[in-house]
């Protein structure tokens, strides 16, 4: 077997491996007695991952809060259901996602702007935003990105910052491999053509 | 004599000291599979950065890092909020509990006893009442007066008798009186009386 292939399957199999750490909290979390604890292990574990995931999505740090505490209710609703059959971060990393796809969706409602379109709009919260410390072209980057559909936004965003494995974005977008990586080559030619014209 | 301490304020160089037990030994441990995955993304990273450098120069020249920000101790804060959160919208008793909570035989034993004695004790305060109401409906007068005492009753009946006298008392009596209390010769009325009669003819 080479060795390319065998760093592959290791990867892949630790990939599809409950981690000890994930385990534990698991065990603890069915508990009644460490269920408060476990989930509270779990909250400062990913906490920031989750933040950050979401916060690329929807740009304002309010909106974020609002989701992640909401991401959360629900997986404190339903982490005992939870069988450990894909990575836990996984199952997290989909929950976020759908959680702030369905409140971009809620937005544009009120804004008028129909479902399908890029989240443009959401340039006006960037400028406004008080947490952001990018300088121009760090702005200049941002607004290319919120040109793109925003599925296609997503994959970018956690291929290009949060260096995800295709195969991981797999299952928290329910997408093909091969979809996923059309989706962010045509994204980084979208961005480089924005980022050549502005 | 070594003047070397750790925090613990212990002598590594020390035979009897815990750090000199791991006798050289590095006292950390990864998972297995971990070099192998950490060299196969490593290897997936900088292929991913060679494609946007042939792809897109300019992106490729924009330092990538993080530009957002949150506010100060908002991680700090997040884990008692949400912890807050989640106790507020936990229901305090699911169905599901509930019907489990039944089912266990510490609660449902005692539950059981509790119903079978409340059960039996309707049932006899039940057939308590039942008889005492027939007996009443089935009782004669007779019967029912027997525990009064005698006088009670004659005194009873001979106020009624008055009453009834004097709230029926003959018609003709009562008009009488009215004339007389009121000063009305009866002639005069008999008078009247033929007055009348003879303008109807």
């Amino acid at each position: 077997m080479g060795d390319e292939l065998k760093s592959n399957i290791a990867a892949a199999t630790s990939s599809e491996r409950l981690s000890e750490f994930d385990k534990e909290l698991l065990e603890k979390f069915r508990q009644e007695d460490t269920r408060n604890y476990a989930f509270n292990l779990l909250v400062r574990e990913y906490q920031k991952r989750l933040y950050w995931h979401i916060r690329k999505i929807l740009i304002d740090h309010d909106d974020t809060n609002d989701v992640l505490q909401n991401v959360f209710v629900k997986v404190w609703r339903n982490l005992s259901g939870f069988k450990g059959e894909s990575q836990l971060y996984t199952w997290l990393y989909r929950i976020a996602t759908n959680e702030s796809i369905t409140f971009l969706n809620q937005k544009k409602k009120r804004a008028g702007v129909p479902l399908d379109e890029a989240s443009g709009f959401l340039g006006v919260s960037l400028q406004s935003d008080t947490y952001f410390k990018g300088d121009e072209i760090q702005a200049k980057l941002q607004k290319a990105i919120l040109t793109l559909p925003d599925k296609q936004r997503i994959v970018f965003n956690m291929k290009y910052f949060d260096n995800m494995k295709y195969e991981e974005m797999s299952k928290v977008l329910e997408t093909s491999v091969g979809a996923l990586k059309a989706s962010f080559h045509h994204a980084v030619k979208k961005i480089e053509s924005y980022l050549t014209g502005h | 004599m070594s003047t070397i301490k750790n925090t613990e304020g212990e002598d590594p160089f020390d035979l009897n000291s815990p750090l000199s037990s791991q006798n050289g030994k590095n006292p950390f441990r990864v998972d297995d599979s971990y070099f192998d995955a950490f060299s196969a993304k490593l290897n997936n990273v900088i292929a991913d950065l060679e494609e946007i450098k042939e792809e897109a120069p300019i992106l490729y020249s924009i330092p990538k890092y993080n530009p957002f920000e949150v506010p100060a101790g908002y991680f700090d804060e997040l884990p008692s909020l949400v912890q807050e959160l989640v106790t507020l919208k936990q229901p305090r008793f699911s169905i599901k509990e509930w019907i489990l909570q039944l089912i266990r035989p510490n609660f449902a034993f005692p539950v059981a006893i509790t119903i079978l004695i409340a059960a039996a004790a309707i049932h006899f305060i039940d057939k308590q009442a039942e008889p005492k109401t027939e007996m009443t409906a089935d009782m004669s007068v007779e019967e029912q007066l027997y525990p009064i005492d005698e006088n009670v009753i004659v005194d009873l009946l001979n106020e009624n008798t008055t009453e009834t006298e004097s709230k029926f008392s003959s018609p003709d009596e009562t008009i009488t009186n009215y004339l007389i209390d009121n000063n009305v010769d009866e002639n005069s009325l008999n008078v009247d009386i033929n007055t009348i009669d003879h303008e109807n003819e």
